[in-house]
């Protein structure tokens, strides 16, 4: 039997590629990207000063806990999504929008940890001769995620950078783009989707991919 | 006797390390790829007592095993939840049947999509609610003083679940077919958990774990905090990141002679007749070390602090990595056990060392969520270990990642050596406590 190829990056289930044992183990990496995502935010957050002993939304480390149903579906539509919002107060924070602006950030700078965590342990695994394909999807996914919540629309970590830095008055405008984000970004997946990576996995894809190489070699 | 526990405690101890022994059975999943793979077969159905399994590749293989390694790592905080809210009872029985279910999946499904979602995903589910019941229950049990070792018992079951479980499956397989070892063991893990499970408690409200004899003379423990520290705060001291930088040290170091000299050891046993006759050896050689270590390195880590114990493990490995390059140029068998189990041994010690660490500096209470925190040095460790593989296309050998990684060890004793538990908000200044 021929060697197995790679899965596509960014992995989207598919019918034309579909395998039972990728799709399991992009669900398993998907939970994990938003585990890692949401707890980075939290932490960070903390550390920058809006600790909340006993908050409910935060370090429980339970990634069923941080599914959103949006950007859950999002994965599935898209093959990135996002954690339920993590609250984070700015008026604790000694410099409230450049705080938050980096506990947003820390999210996917914690995917692309993980992402190196991954590729460590496929080379780890490659050391007992063990093909790890299961790493290399949650490299992929995690990946996938650092590099697209570059995409300015809340609740990714580019659309929160734009929306803290909206002047003070527009706070109605920030609102409804806070609202709106999650469902535009759900749309534009789908739309890229259906017109075969036209919009989003066209460009940003190849640059996931070029990562994933960098990393996953030794 | 001053540290006289019920008789109980130990009931529930020792029910945790039958529940562990039990949830163990992925260190064995090295018997079923054995006679699942094929290369130059996969995909055709066997024949036989295995009629209808398919052959796997070796990637097939090995994806079970990650994603049950995932699930496990995944679950193991919210089965903590499930046993806060509902007691150990229901934690270990959950998880027992979820592991149970798995097998009988895995065993009725007769392929590889069976292995995936019953092993893969049910088993890790269960894995992960299981193994996250009995340590907790049995700790609450004992004082400070016994943490260590009861904390090595109950975990070691898991490593040790490898000494049986291996031979056993390997009977299982060759006496009844695959499916025939699936069902066997799943319904023999339902009803020793179930069982073991009914003998887990709490114990009763109220309840002082009997501390231990303070001789004459002796200063009190002042390693303890009094205090339940919350994450938040436990992240703006110093400490933290010692230990986060004790955690990467132990890991990068095992894990960087695990992987180089461990495939060494394999290769050069391999034709020597008395390993060939008795493979498992190799096989369990590293979990059963993993395991003993737990247990020891908790044993005198109690009698001789947390810090002395660190000391002793990483000082002796940091030997090894020193001595590594002549060892592995020698492929000297007899060198290249000691080396490889003192690996294990050091890399289960701080398994092991570390949780009761966070517990002593920052309290037993939110020892979950702080203890979660402070593994992000496991993490990290990997990625230092992965290292070695850079330094290794520069240099064109080994040798300087082993001796950065010694170093990176020494330095990590020397952190351990200035690493004090600190002072809690509120709380006065912990006094030096006199040198003894």
């Amino acid at each position: 039997m021929p060697p197995r190829d790679l899965f596509p990056i960014p992995y989207l289930i598919d019918p034309r590629t579909y395998a039972f044992d990728d799709a399991v183990s992009f669900c398993v990496a998907a939970l994990i990207a938003v585990l890692v995502n949401a707890e980075a935010q939290a932490y960070v957050a903390t550390l920058l000063g809006d600790s909340r002993p006993g908050a409910k939304d935060r370090l429980h480390f339970n990634a069923f806990l941080h599914l959103d149903l949006l950007g859950g579906l999002s994965f599935l539509v898209g093959g990135v999504g996002w954690p339920k919002q993590v609250h984070v107060d700015p008026a604790r924070f000694r410099h409230p929008t450049g705080y938050l602006i980096l506990s947003r950030c820390a999210g996917p700078f914690a995917n692309f940890l993980m992402a190196n965590i991954a590729a460590s342990i496929v080379w780890l695994l490659g050391a007992f001769s063990m093909d790890a394909r299961v790493f290399m999807m949650v490299l992929a996914v995690n990946l996938t995620v650092a590099l697209y919540n570059l995409l300015p629309l809340p609740p990714l970590a580019g659309g929160s950078l734009i929306s803290a830095l909206l002047p003070e008055k527009s706070e109605r405008f920030r609102g409804l783009y806070e609202q709106a984000g999650p469902y535009l970004l759900l749309a534009v997946f789908l739309l890229d989707r259906i017109i075969d990576g036209g919009i989003i996995s066209g460009r940003l894809g190849p640059h996931v991919q070029r990562l994933f190489a960098l990393l996953i070699k030794p | 006797m001053a540290d006289k526990v019920p008789g109980r405690a130990w009931v529930v101890t020792f029910a945790g390390t039958a529940i562990n022994l039990c949830l163990g059975i992925l260190y064995a999943w090295s018997v079923w790829a054995k006679v699942l793979i094929k290369e130059d077969m996969a995909g055709q159905l066997m024949t036989g007592i295995n009629e209808g399994w398919p052959f796997l590749t070796n990637a097939q293989a090995a994806t079970p095993f990650s994603l049950c390694v995932i699930m496990f790592a995944l679950l193991m905080i919210p089965g903590g939840r499930i046993q806060d809210r509902f007691g150990p009872k229901v934690g270990a029985t959950t998880g027992g049947l979820f592991l149970a279910l798995g097998c009988i999946v895995a065993g009725l499904m007769r392929s590889y999509a069976g292995l995936v979602f019953g092993i893969g995903i049910l088993g890790g589910i269960g894995m992960g609610i299981g193994y996250a019941a009995p340590t907790p229950a049995a700790l609450k049990w004992f004082g400070p003083h016994k943490r260590g070792l009861v904390a090595g018992l109950v975990v070691g079951g898991y490593g040790g679940a490898a000494l049986y479980i291996s031979p056993l499956a390997a009977y299982l397989i060759s006496s009844g077919g695959l499916s025939y070892s699936f069902y066997f063991l799943g319904i023999l893990f339902a009803a020793v958990t179930i069982v073991a499970g009914q003998l887990l408690s709490w114990p009763p409200a109220g309840y002082v774990p009997p501390a231990a004899a303070v001789k004459p003379g002796a200063a009190a423990a002042p390693i303890l905090t009094k205090v339940d520290w919350a994450a938040g705060d436990m992240i703006k001291t110093w400490q933290f990141f010692a230990l986060v930088f004790m955690f990467i040290g132990t890991t990068q170091s095992g894990l960087l002679i695990i992987a180089n000299a461990a495939g060494m050891l394999a290769a050069t046993a391999k034709g020597i007749p008395f390993f060939d006759a008795n493979a498992w050896i190799l096989a369990s050689y590293g979990g059963l070390i993993n395991a003993v270590g737990r247990v020891g390195t908790g044993l005198y880590s109690d009698k001789i602090g947390r810090g002395n114990a660190y000391t002793v493990n990483c000082l002796v490995s940091a030997l090894c990595l020193f001595a590594l390059p002549s060892v592995m140029g020698a492929r000297s068998l007899f060198f290249l056990f000691i080396v490889v189990g003192i690996a294990y041994w050091q890399y289960g010690g701080g398994l092991a060392l570390m949780p009761a660490f966070t517990g002593d500096f920052f309290g037993p209470k939110n020892l979950g969520f702080n203890y979660g925190l402070v593994f992000i040095g496991w993490g990290l460790g990997f990625f230092m270990a992965r290292l070695g593989g850079t330094i290794k296309d520069i240099t064109g050998s080994l040798n300087w990642a082993f001796y950065l990684s010694g170093l990176v060890l020494i330095l990590a004793v020397i952190v351990c050596r200035i690493n004090k538990r600190p002072s809690a908000p509120g709380e006065k200044p912990v006094a030096a406590p006199a040198k003894a």
